[in-house]
């Protein structure tokens, strides 16, 4: 038992049942997405995913933090910077997300379905987004501001004791 | 780190696993042709029958579905953030353990990604796939599904030691300079040689939180209604009802679409009632029968809510003068030349519910073309493309 456990690589059986259950039910998904149309559609989706994420995202994303990372410079003030890099970085990643989450609307791609479905134009949604962004970098600027002034605050109080 | 990340997407995901089920459920799938998904649903899992109090129930769980899926996004990125430096781990797999593991971990991630997006591109009606929407949702969260319950079953364990050494809120308290990177360890996320740290661990969790909180705040107005609807920047159905929207209120499907020309709705419309007896009514007939009024929500499985006060006639008393008491099913037509859901077939019991109506009208006045006139069917609880518009023809099925 043991040797069988050291073969396949983990000491309880908790694992192989796991494993048996996740493949087990999501076979059966597969099987069904393979008894409907466009099955291979569907899977290239299912896997464009990770790609997108692992080959796209992730290496905007790790690029984006390296280059903010050297931005952060010399130790001696790095605080400080780390602090300004994050009221920059907040905002940019949220208006990221709900451009991500709003695209079809924001950028008008659904323009043929949405409006004769719904009677409405996509037209407001660019408008709002911008406006949406705008309002989170200045709210992120005023929270940097009174952090700031609290860090300054504090130094003058520990220099006056 | 990843404890806490994963604690909130386990109850978001839990969330969607359980509101995807009820709506299957809730679209009657055993029954009549309503099955979207395809493939003949098991009859004990998904033949139940949905409610019909409260009345705006189905509203509230395709809101819960579509703004816990929202509320996922942050966090998921966040997680896969997270773990990420793992996978990248050398060698990648050390048994064959491993290599069933790391695929897992591919249809988890795959299956989560793959279903947030779907459903966010359907709810803005944007289809840049060949395959159709309904289905591939469905059984990707199969697939979901069975990775999500795998990795139950094995990171619970490690969340759980993880909560016991660590506490779950004491790693909240630590500020910036007072952040150390876990240790390694073979089991959990922490990676083998982490960067110094530019974030305290509350500082993540509150910008994570408070991502998902923005998202789901600038959508949530859509599902609320009311003045709140004017909050909703970025929902699909958010904009201000003084858009010149038919009766000032959300259209789930106009007339165009439809393709509904007046003369299919004129004065030659009759609808025709088929039971033990078989009859034809004009719409005058309709309105000189005894009629009643309900705040019924439109409710729609794209997560958005409209409540509105409609006035018709009792279907239940359509099914008595067509020599039914105690219906097995109503399938309705719709007089639609295109578009989807034209016709369905509804349970009896909801069907005769006191509060289901063949609508007339609305907030006192008549139905506009958009809105299904000449009649339209209003059953509580019910999925919006259920409430058939332009309806033509009612069978009533006797048990």
């Amino acid at each position: 038992m043991r040797r069988l456990g050291r073969l396949y690589g983990r000491d309880t059986p908790a694992h192989l049942v796991a494993m048996l259950v996740t493949y087990a039910i999501a076979a059966y998904g597969i099987w069904a997405i393979f008894q409907g149309a466009e099955p291979w559609s569907v899977l290239l989706w299912l896997g464009g995913a990770i790609v997108l994420h692992d080959f796209v995202f992730l290496p905007l994303y790790t690029a984006a933090y390296r280059l903010a990372r050297r931005a952060g410079g010399v130790e001696a003030d790095r605080r400080r910077r780390v602090i300004a890099l994050q009221h920059l970085a907040v905002p940019a990643m949220l208006a990221i997300l709900l451009l991500l989450a709003a695209l079809p609307l924001i950028l008008e791609l659904s323009t043929a379905n949405y409006r004769p479905t719904t009677g409405m134009t996509q037209e407001p949604y660019l408008e709002r987004w911008l406006a949406v962004t705008a309002a989170l970098f200045v709210l992120s600027g005023v929270a940097y501001l009174i952090r700031v002034r609290g860090d300054h605050a504090k130094a003058e109080d520990a220099s006056a004791g | 780190m990843a404890s806490i990340l994963s604690l909130g997407l386990g109850v978001l995901f839990t969330i969607e696993i359980v509101t995807g089920y009820l709506s299957y459920v809730a679209y009657a799938p055993t029954i009549g042709a309503n099955d979207v998904a395809g493939g003949g649903p098991d009859e004990v899992l998904f033949g139940w029958t949905w409610f019909t109090e409260p009345a705006w129930l189905y509203g509230l769980n395709q809101s819960l579905h579509v703004l816990a899926g929202v509320a996922a996004i942050p966090i998921l990125a966040a997680k896969l953030w997270v773990v990420m430096p793992k996978f990248y781990a050398w060698p990648p797999a050390r048994s064959v353990a491993d290599v069933l593991e790391r695929g897992t971990y591919a249809l988890l991630i795959g299956s989560s990604i793959f279903l947030v997006f779907t459903g966010l591109f359907n709810i803005a009606y944007w289809y840049p796939w060949s395959f159709g929407f309904v289905q591939a949702h469905f059984y990707a969260a199969w697939v979901f599904l069975g990775a999500f319950l795998g990795h139950l079953v094995i990171k619970f364990p490690v969340m759980r030691r993880a909560f016991r050494e660590r506490g779950v809120l004491r790693p909240l308290r630590e500020d910036l300079a007072a952040t150390e990177p876990e240790p390694y360890d073979e089991d959990t996320s922490a990676p083998l040689e982490p960067d110094p740290p530019t974030i305290s661990r509350r500082g993540l969790v509150g910008v994570v939180g408070g991502a998902s909180a923005v998202m789901v705040g600038l959508i949530a107005g859509q599902s609320i209604g009311g003045w709140t609807r004017s909050t909703a920047l970025l929902a699909p159905r958010g904009q201000d009802p003084a858009f010149p929207l038919s009766q000032g209120f959300q259209v789930n499907q106009t007339a165009a679409k439809a393709q509904i020309t007046p003369d299919l709705v004129g004065d030659d419309w009759r609808l025709a009632v088929v039971g033990r007896e078989r009859l034809e009514l004009t719409r005058q007939e309709l309105l000189a029968m005894p009629q009643h009024t309900e705040d019924i929500p439109i409710q729609c499985v794209e997560g958005w809510v409209s409540w509105q006060t409609w006035t018709g006639v009792r279907l239940r008393d359509l099914a008595r003068m067509a020599g039914v008491t105690d219906p097995d099913e109503l399938f309705v037509e719709s007089v639609q030349p295109a578009g989807a859901f034209d016709d369905v077939v509804l349970r009896g019991s909801r069907a005769t519910d006191p509060q289901s109506l063949l609508a007339l009208k609305v907030n006192g006045e008549e139905l506009s073309l958009d809105h299904g006139y000449p009649a339209r069917i209003m059953i509580p609880a019910s999925p919006g493309v259920h409430q058939t518009k332009w309806v033509g023809r009612l069978t009533w099925r006797p048990s």
